[in-house]
């Protein structure tokens, strides 16, 4: 069933699920969405399938016409959503839409990723398990790229009934500065005493140069004992190498499996997502956590996003919520019989 | 030093290291490693592995598995190991047209190396190259036993774009083009298979820790490989 059409495809927009996975081995990155936990709570909102394929975009969301009925929701980053120019929507709610319905997704103003998901999750060929895009292997989501617009999208049937919106004070929290917690190696005996502590003790920016691969951050020299270069071995999510050039690269979903630079850390699992929301100019530091310690954070984290995933996946019995346009101003509502 | 070393590659992913050298022996305890882990040990909560040259990348599912645990089975892997059949490498044969409009830079390879063309060719074609991994992109084999006989450096100005199939030499490597790609290694030819198909359900051809070897094919032969 075709649902949407693309007008404007935004700086950079491409079909996303939860990745790729058990390929690494030969060559190929997982890919999937880089914030992980906006992306699933978009799908629980609309009772899609967890991993249901959704669009990522960058920046700014896309202009679209819609060409059947249907139910979106936006997640991620801090934007506004406009149906037809006038009625105004958050992000982490169900939208309601019509054929011939204009949408807007504006600029994001907090985080730098967000989610378009639509009820069914967008109908693209199931590539090696996945939908997700890998544009380095030209693979998976639309035909291998990114949209450009002009694109018509097809969602799955479903007849699940919806979740319900998250309400502000539960939207996670992408500000900067981003302090992030990482356990040190697998190659952090290649950087000398003082080259440790500049990475865990000074701030560093995250370039222009940042993408789906990977982000290239600028700062203070981190400094290698000697050589630079390691026997090429497998490169973990979140890694955190340094080239001759001493300037740290944090691996992402799009990475590299493999690679011949020593690796100083390793993000933490749980702050994957929030890394999936840093932008250029963001300023970003590292802290040193035990295995214990980030196993302790992995409970707590485990346990805030099993909280968010119950609380959107509600359906509250006799309750119901709808937006309201009142002179141009939008409310949320919740209607409850209490007699 | 010890022959075995485990260290973190964060809280969901640990290396297993073997000795700090590339060598087919020490490749072939990351395979037999690999082996247990991925086919034998029936451990629940591991969720990937990729070898490469002398270590194993594991990912696990950190709310199953402690780091020390996991670390425990590994540095034992040997005591694992002794009652498990690891089966032999297979080896995987590549058909290649070598030169021409395939191969633009065999002049070049055999004129370094004061060779003729033919030279070039049998000498390729006649090791047997063990695949220690594959990164880079998907389906890229790193091989390992070129002789030195053809070894020639890269090109100064990379391609911006080389056809997938092609086969190259950069330094002492060979290697294969998966997708097409820029990049600078001396083109010597190009094969008509896919080492890459998502389409199918065993999308990659190269496997690590298998070999691979090449043999020369017609033009008539590159064509019918391609109606196929």
């Amino acid at each position: 069933m075709q649902v949407i059409k693309v007008i404007e495809s935004g700086p950079f927009t491409t079909v996303q699920d939860g990745g790729r996975y058990g390929y690494q081995r030969y060559g190929m990155a997982p890919a999937g969405a880089m914030d992980e936990v906006s992306y699933l709570l978009g799908n629980l909102i609309l009772g899609n399938e967890p991993n249901a394929a959704s669009l990522e975009f960058t920046l700014k969301g896309p202009r679209l016409e819609i060409l059947h009925d249907t139910t979106l929701a936006v997640t991620g980053g801090r934007c506004v959503v406009t149906v037809n120019g006038h009625r105004k929507y958050f992000i982490f709610e169900p939208i309601e839409v019509k054929s011939g319905d204009q949408i807007d997704i504006e600029w994001i103003t907090e985080g730098v990723r967000g989610y378009l998901a639509v009820k069914g999750g967008f109908d693209v060929p199931l590539i090696m398990q996945s939908r997700s895009t890998y544009l380095r292997g030209k693979i998976g989501g639309f035909e291998g790229r990114r949209l450009k617009g002009e694109e018509v999208l097809s969602a799955l049937q479903s007849n699940n009934s919806l979740g319900r919106a998250l309400t502000e004070e539960r939207w996670p929290s992408y500000l900067p500065p981003f302090e992030i917690d990482v356990i040190m190696g697998p190659q952090a005996d290649f950087f000398t005493e003082e080259g440790v502590n500049t990475f865990l003790n000074e701030t560093f920016q995250i370039s222009e140069s940042a993408d789906r691969m990977g982000y290239r951050l600028t700062g203070p020299e981190v400094v290698h004992v000697d050589k630079a270069d390691i026997i090429s071995d497998g490169i973990p999510l979140g890694a955190i190498q340094v080239p001759g050039h001493k300037q740290p690269i944090i691996m992402m979903k799009d990475r590299q499996t493999t690679g011949g630079y020593p690796k100083i850390a390793t993000a933490a699992s749980y702050e994957i997502y929030r890394l999936g929301q840093a932008k250029p100019g963001d300023q970003l530091s590292f802290r040193s956590v035990s295995l214990d310690q980030a196993k302790e954070k992995k409970n707590h984290y485990n346990k805030w996003f099993q909280g968010l995933t119950e609380y959107v996946s509600q359906r509250d019995q006799g309750e119901k919520h709808f937006r309201l346009f009142v002179d141009d101003k939008s409310y949320y509502v919740s209607i409850k019989e209490i007699d | 030093m010890p022959e075995i070393n485990v260290v973190p590659a964060g809280d969901q992913a640990l290396a297993l290291e073997f000795e700090n050298r590339i060598d087919p022996e020490i490749n072939s305890k990351v395979r037999a490693a690999d082996y247990y882990l991925t086919r034998e040990s029936k451990l629940e909560g591991l969720l990937e592995t990729v070898p490469t040259y002398r270590s194993l990348l594991v990912y696990y599912d950190p709310d199953v598995w402690n780091y020390v645990d996991l670390k425990e089975i590994l540095l034992n892997i040997g005591e694992h190991l002794k009652d498990v059949a690891i089966p032999n490498p297979e080896t995987l044969e590549i058909p290649v047209l070598y030169g021409g409009e395939y191969g633009p830079d065999i002049d070049y390879v055999a004129e370094h190396n004061n060779l003729t063309i033919e030279a070039v060719i049998e000498i390729h074609h006649s090791s047997t190259y063990l695949i220690y991994m594959l990164g880079f992109v998907p389906g890229f084999p790193y091989l390992g036993g070129m002789s030195s006989k053809i070894a020639t450096p890269r090109l100064e100005n990379p391609r911006t774009q080389i056809p997938a199939g092609s086969v190259g030499i950069a330094g002492s490597q060979t290697g294969i083009y998966p997708l097409e790609s820029p990049g600078g290694w001396r083109l010597i030819g190009r094969t008509p298979l896919k080492l890459f198909d998502p389409s199918k359900e065993d999308p990659f051809l190269p496997k690590p820790g298998h070999y691979l070897k090449f043999y020369p094919i017609s033009e008539h032969e590159f064509e019918s490989y391609l109606q196929v």
